[in-house]
């Protein structure tokens, strides 16, 4: 029986999204060369070109084909070896193809290697070679000289049931004292319940400290381990699309990128990216420490938040000419911090900055800063190590710290951090590659 | 011998057949721990991992399709649970996990294997030696490629199974895959070179 009629595993399922076309004109030389039984002399005139440039493609494919292979494998075949083809061309044209790739010959083998399920024996004699070739390389990875023991096998299944075990203790406890409480048997008095409340009151009272930096601390590990998750996000989206950080529109300069809701303005679109495209999620986006963006909804085709206060970070302004991308070599540059106050001051309309405000996501303590290099770091100013403000442009933080210079005495006698200077517009963009700007 | 399927075990142990998981288990203990090995480099870690999955493998029991395989569902599990370990223990850089893997000129480096010289893993050379040498050169993989390559290797798993798996696009996969294994024969090839 032909195996061309079984279900292909290396074929896309029916309904998904293949993951790359033919164009339309390929698609329809593709279609005359098979009229013409692949003979590419046969084919119409105007599909001439092409249908030479497919079977020129196609070339390999005939070296690897069994001579006993029908029509209906070879046109199998060519599907999968057109679809391969032209995956890797879209790939190429994204620009996300990995610098080391096999040769096509051993693409072919490979491929086949792996729909035999790293068997060679089915394999046809001409690509044989090849594929054992492979499998030589990758015998390689079976032979671990992981000592394993009885003794070793003994304790490590021992401590997989007794973690399994106290799993399940944990578990029936917590019903049993879910079934326990509520029929204790014995009726409380109004004053045990009073006294009950009046401990209490007095144990809340001398707690309250502790607790309330016990949630804040507790608010701001759960916010870096969320922001850690979008870091692993931006990671996978650069291995995908050639190192580049996300994006959503081309971000040309002149654009205001405060405008959330206009994806082909705003910089917040390039940022969603991430869950448009499937890397990371809505609630991975939402800090814990904003309000606004707790339990929102939004259709899974969306592109952008809908107003800035739904925005809980701030990302690097990718409205520069240059980007940073992810193979930059600088060492840990940032990416991502929590929402900057700055910009949502200045899209309120106040034209104030405060000098080294925090993110308000923690209520003006301090903010996470993602980098590149996946560490989410808490800092308790908005300045980098160089000094450099992640909320502003240089050429803002140069005005500031000119007005500060200027006004200082005046300032330090007030005791006041209100600094007069250029608002925000919503234009600004990175003075050069190296310059933090964050922004929604 | 237990001569119920890993699927059939799996069933018994959620009618309440404790003893069950036991022997899954030990049937997998082998395969498992050297792909986990593999994956994370370390056998304490691979150790961590292997109890984690299969502590999951418990939690998750009830929500298990009996109709599908039981190894590629554990397989799965244990290396998105060695993911999750070794970013959180991740001393190295973020990128050098993730990163895809390059050329110092930025050119496509095509690797033809028939052209690949030295000896492959799998001839005669001193255990120990092999063994660390491919460890080193499995490590110096990204990440990602690396768990597809385990994954597919191990679990002789098809592209629509790993990419089911994964939850990645088949033609990721496939990218991945070819890729993985380009730079695997290409970092072989330097190991043995330097010691030439």
């Amino acid at each position: 029986m032909s195996r061309v009629s079984e279900p292909d595993p290396n074929q896309p399922d029916e309904g998904s999204e293949p993951s790359a076309h033919l164009c339309p004109k390929s698609d329809a030389a593709m279609q005359a060369l098979v009229d013409a039984r692949f003979d590419p002399a046969a084919v119409p005139p105007e599909h001439k070109a092409r249908c030479m440039h497919i079977d020129a493609l196609l070339g390999p494919l005939n070296e690897c084909l069994h001579p006993k292979e029908s029509a209906e494998t070879l046109w199998a075949k060519t599907i999968i070896r057109l679809r391969g083809q032209a995956a890797n061309q879209a790939a190429n044209q994204r620009g996300d193809v990995p610098l080391a790739q096999l040769c096509p010959d051993d693409d072919g083998a490979l491929e086949l290697l792996v729909s035999e399920h790293f068997e060679t024996r089915h394999i046809t004699q001409a690509m044989r070679p090849r594929a054992e070739r492979i499998s030589a390389l990758l015998k390689g990875l079976d032979q671990p000289s992981v000592p394993i023991t009885d003794a070793g096998r003994d304790e490590l299944v021992s401590r997989v049931l007794t973690a399994v075990q106290a799993q399940r203790t944990l578990a029936s406890s917590r019903v049993h004292i879910h079934e326990a409480s509520p029929r204790g048997g014995r009726h409380l008095r109004f004053i045990d319940l009073s006294s009950i409340a009046a401990l209490f009151v007095v144990g809340a009272a001398l707690l309250w400290p502790t607790v309330s930096a016990m949630r804040q601390r507790a608010m701001q590990v759960a916010g870096a381990s969320r922001m850690g998750s979008v870091g692993s996000a931006v990671g996978q989206y650069a291995l995908d699309h050639n190192a580049a950080l996300p994006m959503a529109s081309a971000s040309l300069a002149g654009r205001t990128w405060w405008n959330v809701g206009k994806p082909e303005e705003s910089n917040s679109a390039n940022l969603f990216t991430l869950r448009r495209t499937g890397y990371a999620s809505l609630e991975q986006l939402a800090s814990p420490g904003n309000a606004k963006a707790q339990g929102l909804a939004l259709p899974p085709d969306a592109w952008d938040w809908p107003d800035l206060e739904c925005v809980s970070y701030s990302y690097q302004n990718q409205f520069a000419t240059q980007r940073r991308c992810m193979n930059d070599r600088a060492v840990g540059f940032i990416i991502l911090a929590d929402k900057s106050p700055v910009a949502l001051r200045a899209w309120r309309g106040e034209l104030v900055v405060y000098a080294d405000e925090n993110s308000p996501n923690f209520a003006g303590r301090g903010q996470n800063v993602l980098h590149s290099d996946g560490q989410v770091v808490w800092l308790q100013t908005p300045s980098t190590a160089s000094g450099d403000d992640l909320w502003l442009p240089a050429s803002i933080e140069r005005g500031i710290k000119a007005a500060q210079r200027k006004g200082q005495g005046q300032s330090q006698a007030q005791g006041n951090h209100e600094m007069p200077c250029q608002a925000l517009r919503g234009v600004e963009q990175p003075e050069t590659i190296n310059d933090t700007f964050l922004c929604p | 011998m237990e001569q119920r399927t890993d699927e059939q075990l799996l069933e018994a142990y959620r009618g309440g057949e404790a003893s069950t998981l036991e022997v899954l288990v030990r049937r997998h203990h082998d395969d498992l721990l050297r792909f986990l090995y593999r994956l994370t480099g370390s056998r304490t870690l691979a150790e961590d991992v292997f109890q984690e999955a299969f502590l999951q493998v418990h939690l998750s029991a009830s929500t298990f399709d009996t109709s599908r395989r039981f190894k590629p569902w554990l397989f799965t599990i244990a290396a998105n649970k060695a993911r999750d370990m070794l970013r959180k223990n991740a001393r190295r850089r973020a990128l050098d996990l993730d990163a895809p893997v390059r050329g110092s000129e930025g050119e496509v480096t095509f690797v033809d294997l028939m052209a690949i010289e030295g000896p492959s893993p799998s001839q005669a050379m001193d255990v120990t030696e092999r063994d660390a040498k491919v460890q080193q050169v499995v490590s110096e993989l990204p990440l990602l490629m690396r768990e597809i390559l385990l994954l597919a290797y191990f679990q002789k798993m098809s592209y629509a199974q790993v990419a089911e798996a994964l939850d990645i696009p088949l033609g990721t996969v496939k990218s991945r895959l070819h890729s993985a294994v380009a730079a695997f024969a290409k970092k072989w090839e330097a190991a043995n070179e330097v010691d030439v």
